[in-house]
C-alpha cells in the first residue's frame, strides 16, 4: 500500500544576489511512491538535492525555497491528502504524530539546559492526549526499553552523553508517538563508525517492531546496504534509478550507479578501483538533456538533447537512461 | 568603476552617496566663500532666507549659507582625523594581540580595557575646560584617541578565530612568514570591520564635537556644526523667531548622520566575507 | 636504533591537554606514549575514531603543537623542539600535509593559485615567473587538473573533490618525501574518492613518497596501505601489516571496529547488536585498559593495570588476551 507519493515535484531555491535572479533546481520533476512497512533509501552525493527533496516532502518550505510544480500526497486513513492544501494547524498535527523528521546534525535538537526526561515530557504533552503523569512516565520507560536505551539517560543532560547516545535519544524522541512515517536525514553521518552502527540498528529495530515506514537519506552506500529495502539514486535533482537494494548492488543499470558501486572499497578486496570522471554538475546551470552526459562513457549525441524518463525496465527496477529506453523501443 | 556600479545597485548606498556628494559639494564651495567666517557683521543681521542670502543671516551678521559650508568642512575634517587615529591604533593593537597571544595579548588587553571603561564624556569636558581657548582642529581630532578600544577587541577576536582555521595551516605549510600571513590571509576579513567602524567613528566624533560646542567648551570662533548651534542657542534664535539660524545646522547634521549611516551599513554589507563569497560565483558567469 | 630505510620515527609521544579554570582542571591525555616508524617508501595508516588522538599526532609531527613528552626523529635527526630555522625550513619542504575539509583548506577570499605560487617561491623551488608557471602546471596535471582551469579562481568556484586535488598538488610542489594526509577523502563524494586514493598509491610507486594516511575508514585503509596502527583514546592498540590486522583482528577494539563498518554489500548485514558507552569522558579517565568498559573479553586485570605491548604473529597488540601466547613481551 502506498503511504506517500510525489507527482512531478519541482522545488527550487530562488536566489537574488545583486539584482540577478538565479534558480537552484534542487528537486527537478520527481515522482516516487513509498509503501507502508518498508525502509526506503534515498542515495546521492553532496549537492544532488536529496535534503531538499525530503524537506519538501515534510512540508518545510521556507524562502528561498519555493515549490514550483507538482504535489506531495500522503495516504491518511485511506484518503490521499495533498500536504500543501493543509493549513498551519493541520500541518502541525500531521507532523510528529503521523510523520516525524530527524534532521541532519539532530544531536543539537535536544534542549541543552533541561534533562532528557523533560524533553520527552514536553514533547508528549504537546502532541498527545495523555493527561495522567504516571501513564506518560510509563510510556516513556516502555519505549526506551523497547529501543534498547538504558533508563539512566533520562536523568542526564544532553552534554553529558556521547554523540551516539544523543542521536539515539533523539530518535527515541521522534518515535515515541509511533508515527507512521519517519524521515531521517543523514542520521549517522556525523558519528563514529561504532556509534553509527548502533544508530542504524536502532532504526531497523524500530521499523521491525512498529512496522512503519522509514525514509532514510544518506550518501553512505554501506548504510543503505544494511538497512534499506529499496533505494532511489538521486543525481542533479532527479531520480535516475530505483530498485530493491540487492538489485542496485548486484545489477546497477545507470552508468552513474555503476561507477558508484564499483568504486566502493571493501576489506579483503585489493583490486583496482576507479572513480567517476569529472564532478557533479551545478544545479543552477545543469547540462542539457541527461544531466550525467558530460561524465558518461556510454555517451551518444541524443543524450545531450533528450531528457530520459524514469521507466520500469524489469520488475521493480526503474532507470532513467536512454541506453535502456531505446531498447524498450521508446 | 565596477565597484561603484555594484555598490550603487543598493538603494541605501545610492541615497547615502548622493547626499554625501551634495555635502561635499558644499564643502568645495567653502573655498569660494566671499566672506571670512570668523569675522562678524559682514552682512545685515537677522535677515530671513532670500535670494541674496539663501539660508538667511544670523545675529552676528554672518551669511548662514556660507557659514554652513565652512561648518561642514570643519566638522568633516575633525571627524576624519579622529577616525584615522583611532583606526590605526585599533588595527595595530588588535592584530598584534590576536596573533601573538600570550603575555603580549594580556598586557595589551588590560590597557585596552582600561580605556574602554573610561568615563569618556566627563574626561572630555575636563580637558576642554582646561585648554578652552587653544583647542585647534588637531586636538579636537584627538577625540579619536578614545575611540579605538572597542574595535581593537573586535579585531582581536576576529584574528583569534581566524588563527584556528585550516587555511592558516595551509599558509604555514606554504612557507608564509608571520607578518605576511597576518596581512595577506587575515586582513581581508578584518577590513569590513574597519570600514564599518570608520564611519561609525566619524559620526560619533561629529556628535561629540557638537555636544562639546553646544556646551561652550570648544573654540567657538571656528565655524563647525556644533559652534553654529551653540551661537544660535545662546542668541535665543528660537524665541526671536530666527528659525533659519537653528534649522540650517540641525537639518544639515541630520543629513550628514543619515548619509554616513547608510554608507556604513551598505559598504560593510558589501565587504562582508559571506556576501563576497556569494558574489564571486555570480560575477564570473 | 636507526634502521636504514627509516624515514620517520616517533617515540613515546605524549600530549596532555589541561582544560578548565583555576578551580577545576581536567587533564585529558590526548596522546599516550605513542611510538611507530615509517619506512621509505611506504603508505602507513593511522586509524581510529574521533577522539582517538590521530589528528593530534599529525599536528605534533607537523610542528603545530608541542608534545608534552616524547621525541620525533626525521631521517635520524631529532626534530622535536627544533630551534634551527634552516633545519625547520628543510623539514617543511620535505614533510607536507593535506587536511580533511577541502573548503577550509584555502582562504575563501584568496585565489587558489596564489598558494601554489607562494609554495614555489617560499621554498626556493624556483624564483623565475615562467618556470614557476610550468612547475605549478606540472603539479596540477599530476592530479588531473591544469593551470588554465585553476588560474585566478576562488575556492568557492570548485567542488570538494577538485579542491582536495589542488591541495595535493600544492603539497607536491616541493617534492616532499613524506605526505601526511588527515582524513583526505572523508568529505569528498564517494564516487570521487578513489581517484584521490589512487594518487597516493601512484606517489609511493612512482615517486617514492611515503604517506601517513589518517582515517576512520578501514575499507580505504585496506585498499591503499601496507601497515596500519589502530588508535583508541590516545593509545595505539594494534599495529601490523594491513592484511593481518584487518582480516584477522586481534585486539577486541579492532574487532569491534571492523564489524561496525557498514559493508556495501547487502548480503553481509550486521547480525548482532553492540554496546555503546554513555559518555566518552569516562573512558579517557579510566585506569587500566581504556577499552575495559566495553570489552566482551574483559578480565579482572584489565581494569587494574594498563596492558603493555605484546608481539603476536608479526602484529604488536596491547591486550592481556595475548600476554601469555606471546613470542616476545615488551613491558
Amino acid at each position: 500500500m502506498t503511504i506517500l507519493k510525489t507527482e512531478n515535484l519541482k522545488s527550487f531555491y530562488i536566489l537574488d544576489i545583486l539584482g540577478i535572479k538565479q534558480s537552484v533546481m534542487a528537486v527537478n520533476d520527481i515522482s516516487i511512491e513509498i509503501k507502508e512497512n518498508e525502509i526506503y533509501g534515498i542515495a546521492g552525493e553532496s549537492g544532488c538535492g536529496k535534503t531538499t527533496l525530503i524537506k519538501t516532502i515534510y512540508g518545510m518550505i521556507e524562502p528561498p525555497l519555493n515549490v514550483m510544480d507538482g504535489r506531495v500526497l500522503y495516504s491518511i486513513d485511506g484518503k490521499l491528502v495533498d500536504i500543501f492544501s493543509l493549513d498551519e494547524e493541520e500541518l502541525r498535527r500531521l507532523r510528529w504524530e503521523y510523520v516525524s523528521y530527524i534532521p541532519q546534525g539532530s544531536m543539537s535538537v535536544l534542549n541543552p539546559v533541561t534533562k532528557i526526561s523533560d524533553s520527552f515530557w514536553d514533547f508528549i504533552k504537546a502532541h498527545s492526549n495523555y493527561k495522567d503523569k504516571l501513564e506518560i512516565e510509563d510510556s516513556i520507560k516502555e519505549h526506551l526499553n523497547a529501543v534498547g536505551l538504558p533508563l539512566e539517560v533520562l536523568n542526564a543532560y544532553p552534554h553529558q552523553l556521547s554523540g551516539g547516545m544523543r542521536q539515539r535519544v533523539t530518535i527515541a524522541l521522534a518515535t515515541i508517538l509511533k508515527p507512521k512515517i519517519i524521515i531521517a536525514d543523514e542520521p549517522s553521518t556525523a558519528l563514529d563508525v561504532v556509534a553509527q552502527r548502533a544508530v542504524i540498528q536502532l532504526l531497523k529495530n524500530i521499523q521491525q517492531t512498529q512496522k512503519n515506514t522509514i525514509i532514510i537519506v544518506t550518501h553512505d552506500m554501506g548504510v543503505h546496504a544494511n538497512i534499506s529495502d529499496r533505494i532511489a539514486m538521486m543525481y542533479a535533482g532527479k531520480i535516475i534509478e530505483e530498485a530493491k537494494t540487492e538489485e542496485i548492488f548486484e545489477n546497477p543499470l545507470h552508468p552513474y550507479t555503476k561507477y558508484l558501486i564499483r568504486s566502493l572499497p571493501k576489506i579483503g578486496d585489493k583490486s583496482y578501483k576507479v572513480s567517476a570522471p569529472g564532478s557533479p554538475p551545478s544545479l543552477i546551470n545543469p547540462p542539457t538533456g541527461c544531466k550525467f552526459h558530460p561524465r558518461c562513457d556510454s555517451f551518444k549525441p541524443e543524450c545531450k538533447k533528450i531528457e530520459p524518463q524514469l521507466i520500469e525496465i524489469s520488475k521493480d527496477h526503474k532507470v532513467a537512461c536512454l541506453l535502456y529506453s531505446k531498447e524498450m523501443g521508446q | 568603476m565596477n565597484l561603484l556600479k555594484d555598490l550603487l545597485r543598493d538603494g541605501k548606498f545610492k541615497f547615502g552617496f548622493i547626499t554625501l556628494c551634495i555635502l561635499l559639494f558644499l564643502v568645495i564651495l567653502s573655498f569660494f566663500s566671499p566672506y571670512n567666517p570668523t569675522i562678524w557683521n559682514v552682512v545685515p543681521r537677522d535677515l530671513p532666507p532670500s535670494i541674496k542670502h539663501i539660508f538667511g543671516t544670523n545675529s552676528q551678521g554672518q551669511d548662514i549659507f556660507w557659514q554652513i559650508t565652512f561648518a561642514i568642512r570643519n566638522s568633516l575634517i575633525i571627524a576624519s582625523i579622529a577616525a584615522l587615529f583611532s583606526r590605526i591604533i585599533a588595527i595595530i593593537i588588535g592584530l598584534v594581540a590576536g596573533y601573538r597571544g600570550g603575555r603580549m595579548d594580556r598586557v595589551l588587553m588590560s590597557i585596552n580595557d582600561s580605556f574602554l571603561v573610561l568615563p569618556l564624556f566627563p574626561i572630555l569636558i575636563l580637558i576642554s575646560t582646561l585648554i578652552k581657548g587653544r583647542l585647534s582642529f588637531v586636538s579636537l581630532g584627538l577625540i579619536g584617541v578614545f575611540g579605538w578600544s572597542w574595535d581593537a577587541r573586535v579585531i582581536r577576536s576576529q584574528i583569534l578565530s581566524l588563527r584556528e582555521r585550516e587555511f592558516t595551516f595551509t599558509a604555514v605549510l606554504s612557507g608564509s612568514k608571520t607578518l605576511h600571513l597576518v596581512f595577506k590571509e587575515y586582513l581581508p576579513f578584518v577590513i569590513p570591520i574597519i570600514f564599518s567602524t570608520i564611519i561609525n567613528n566619524m559620526s560619533w566624533a561629529i556628535g561629540m564635537e557638537i555636544t562639546l560646542a553646544i556646551l561652550g567648551l570648544s573654540n567657538l570662533e571656528i565655524p563647525t556644526l556644533g559652534t553654529m548651534l551653540h551661537w544660535a542657542i545662546s542668541y535665543q534664535a528660537m524665541l526671536l523667531g530666527l528659525w533659519w539660524w537653528l534649522l540650517t545646522p540641525v537639518v544639515i547634521s541630520v543629513f550628514l548622520f543619515v548619509s554616513l549611516y547608510l554608507l556604513s551599513v551598505s559598504i560593510s554589507e558589501y565587504l562582508d566575507p559571506r556576501t563576497r563569497i556569494q558574489r564571486i560565483g555570480i560575477v564570473k558567469e | 636504533m636507526k634502521e636504514n630505510n627509516e624515514l620517520l620515527r616517533i617515540e613515546g609521544l605524549t600530549k596532555v591537554f589541561s582544560l578548565g579554570s583555576v578551580f577545576s582542571r581536567i587533564r585529558i591525555v590526548a596522546v599516550n606514549n605513542v611510538s611507530f616508524g615509517i619506512n621509505s617508501p611506504e603508505i602507513f595508516t593511522l586509524a581510529g575514531e574521533s577522539g582517538s588522538g590521530k589528528t593530534t599526532v599529525a599536528r605534533i609531527i607537523l610542528g603545530f603543537i608541542e608534545p608534552t613528552r616524547g621525541s620525533i626523529f626525521y631521517r635520524g635527526n631529532k626534530i622535536t623542539n627544533l630551534k634551527d630555522i634552516e633545519a625547520r625550513s628543510l623539514f617543511r619542504k620535505e614533510v607536507q600535509a593535506i587536511f580533511q575539509n577541502p573548503f577550509e583548506t584555502f582562504n575563501p577570499l584568496r585565489k587558489v593559485n596564489e598558494y601554489l605560487y607562494e609554495t614555489c617561491w617560499n621554498f626556493n623551488v624556483s624564483r623565475n615567473r615562467n618556470e614557476i608557471d610550468g612547475i605549478i602546471d606540472e603539479a596540477l596535471k599530476a592530479v588531473g587538473l591544469s593551470l588554465e582551469e585553476v588560474r585566478d579562481k576562488y575556492p568557492g568556484e570548485f567542488s570538494g573533490g577538485q579542491l582536495q586535488r589542488i591541495s595535493v598538488a600544492r603539497a607536491l610542489i616541493t617534492k616532499p618525501q613524506l605526505l601526511i594526509a588527515d582524513e583526505p577523502v572523508s568529505m569528498v563524494d564517494a564516487s570521487l574518492r578513489m581517484s584521490i586514493i589512487n594518487l597516493f598509491k601512484e606517489l609511493k610507486e612512482k615517486n617514492n613518497v611515503s604517506v601517513i594516511y589518517i582515517t576512520h575508514d578501514l575499507a580505504t585503509a585496506y585498499y591503499v596501505s601496507e601497515r596500519i596502527a589502530i588508535m583508541f583514546r590516545g593509545e595505539i592498540v594494534e599495529t601490523g601489516p594491513v592484511e593481518k590486522v584487518l582480516m584477522e583482528p586481534k585486539h577486541p577494539y579492532t574487532m569491534l571496529l571492523k564489524e561496525s563498518i557498514p559493508e556495501p554489500d547487502p548480503k553481509m548485514k550486521w547480525q548482532e547488536s553492540i554496546r555503546l558507552t554513555a559518555s566518552e569522558e569516562e573512558e579517557y579517565l579510566r585506569k587500566g585498559c581504556k577499552f575495559a568498559g566495553r570489552c566482551p573479553y574483559v578480565m579482572d586485570i584489565c581494569r587494574k593495570e594498563a596492558p603493555g605491548d605484546t608481539v603476536v604473529d608479526g602484529v604488536v597488540v596491547k591486550c592481556y588476551l595475548y600476554a601469555s601466547k606471546s613470542e616476545k613481551t615488551i613491558a
